[in-house]
């Protein structure tokens, strides 16, 4: 299988308190993984390791087969900063509460990548990006400012923002936690959109029915570990797992 | 009278205008050492900062006019007037808009600075296109505050004898025996700091097309 990111024996920990605890995860190409379980689990640091905003202790991340950082003399050591410029550049990071750029218009958050980073030309940026905000029911929104829109709608320019930049991979840090359950349906919409044009996407997200319908895979942790990993059906119908079973019974209320 | 107070104006304005100009970015600069990873230049910024608060700048000023030969036996003209004005003026403000710099940049957001190094943004990139121009409209409330000190301060010049509106108005006010010079001189300082209110709240105008939550 193509894999695109490969985690191998992570192990991250704050002040004396270990977040992760040996964990390795592979992502093929096409591949849509959710991450599920309870606050605290260590998903979002999981993730935060796997993008780089947070350092790992030891173990190994790749990006198609290079190293983003790998272990040596059990010292975390990561790729010279050029070179970490980018495999960083292959992926993709939609953040719980967006992130997006007060200061700057839609258009602006969006092609501001493309343009100061990448040095694409700009009516090329702009073009690309009116197609983006077409496809996520935006174009009226290019000129306004994030303060301007709904919770939803700032969710779906921080895809866009992400989109743009053509990730081979895709990370989701619980899109939808700060929404309503209205908007939380239309976001997970266009991740469905995504998942049918075989994006491969990382999802960490708290919404188990969305989990079940478009994942090739789901993986829950717990306790910093993964503690059950596998095909949807098979892994929400595992009742040998305590852990898990008590998990999901939480969302069967 | 009119006319000898308007001149005295001359210095006054430059002083403002130099200080102001050079602390803006004097002060950015500082507040960086402030925030420095090194623990050594952190704490000699924070040393200079808080002197700079914690004494008068009427003393520091004299400090800087007369220390050279006091402490050096450094003779200086008084064409060092000035300069050791603003050099004063300077040094001093720059402090005060470092700590407003700094309180400013430590309210953005960290997800801002997570999200431009997500999309590739380098350290110095993200420094001045995504954190600075948040940081500007954070922190022009209280520049304004600030400026309209400076206006009033430039009058601590008159403790070195430097001529500028302040001492003009004392020395006709002796001379006249007559208190309307302090009275124009104090109308002159309030129509300045009016202009300098109005320009501010323009720019926080300016600044404030867009919200930040």
């Amino acid at each position: 299988m193509d894999e695109v990111l490969a985690i191998k024996n992570i192990f991250k920990s704050y002040g004396g308190k270990t977040v992760l605890n040996d964990i390795s995860l592979t992502v093929g190409r096409g591949e849509v993984v959710s991450v599920i379980g309870s606050s605290g689990s260590g998903k979002s640091t999981l993730l935060r390791c796997a993008t780089h905003l947070t350092d790992i202790d030891s173990g190994s991340v790749a990006y198609n087969g290079e190293y983003m950082v790998r272990t040596v003399d059990s010292k975390a050591v990561y790729a010279p900063s050029r070179e970490l410029k980018r495999i960083c550049s292959g992926f993709g990071l939609v953040f719980q509460n967006h992130n997006l750029f007060p200061h700057m218009t839609v258009m602006k958050n969006i092609t501001a990548a493309p343009i100061s980073v990448m040095k694409t030309n700009k009516e090329y940026a702009y073009e690309k990006a009116r197609a983006l905000l077409k496809r996520l029911d935006l174009s009226d929104k290019a000129d306004a400012y994030p303060f301007q829109l709904s919770g939803g709608q700032q969710q779906r320019v921080s895809i866009a923002r992400a989109l743009i930049c053509d990730p081979e991979i895709l990370f989701f840090d619980e899109p939808t936690s700060a929404l309503d359950p209205e908007l939380t349906a239309g976001i997970l919409r266009y991740i469905k959109d995504l998942a049918a044009e075989k994006m491969t996407m990382v999802i960490v997200t708290h919404e188990m029915s969305f989990a079940r319908k478009i994942s090739s895979r789901v993986v829950f942790m717990n306790g910093g570990t993964v503690a059950a990993e596998g095909a949807p059906d098979e892994l929400f119908n595992n009742c040998d797992n305590e852990r898990l079973r008590r998990f999901l019974g939480q969302f069967s209320e | 009278m009119f006319r000898l107070l308007l001149e005295g104006m001359g210095n006054t304005l430059l002083i403002f205008f130099v200080t102001l100009i050079a602390s803006l970015p004097v002060g950015l600069g500082v507040s960086f050492c402030r925030m420095s990873k090194k623990p050594i230049i952190r704490w000699v910024t924070k040393i200079y900062i808080s002197i700079m608060r914690g004494t008068p700048l009427m003393l520091q000023l004299l400090v800087v006019r007369y220390g050279p030969y006091l402490l050096f036996g450094i003779r200086c003209t008084d064409a060092y007037d000035i300069y050791a004005v603003l050099i004063a003026f300077i040094v001093n403000y720059a402090a005060y808009f470092a700590e407003i710099y700094r309180s400013g940049i430590e309210s953005v957001p960290v997800g801002q600075y997570e999200a431009a190094q997500i999309l590739g943004f380098g350290k110095v990139q993200t420094f001045f296109t995504v954190i600075l121009p948040q940081v500007i409209k954070r922190v022009l409330p209280s520049i304004t505050n600030e400026t309209i000190t400076l206006v009033k301060d430039t009058s601590l010049a008159f403790a070195i004898g430097l001529v500028e509106m302040f001492t003009r108005a004392k020395q006709i006010a002796s001379k006249e025996t007559s208190m309307l010079p302090y009275l124009f001189a104090g109308i002159l300082y309030y129509i300045f700091n009016y202009a300098v209110a109005f320009g501010m709240e323009k720019a926080e105008k300016a600044f404030g097309y867009y919200e930040i939550k």
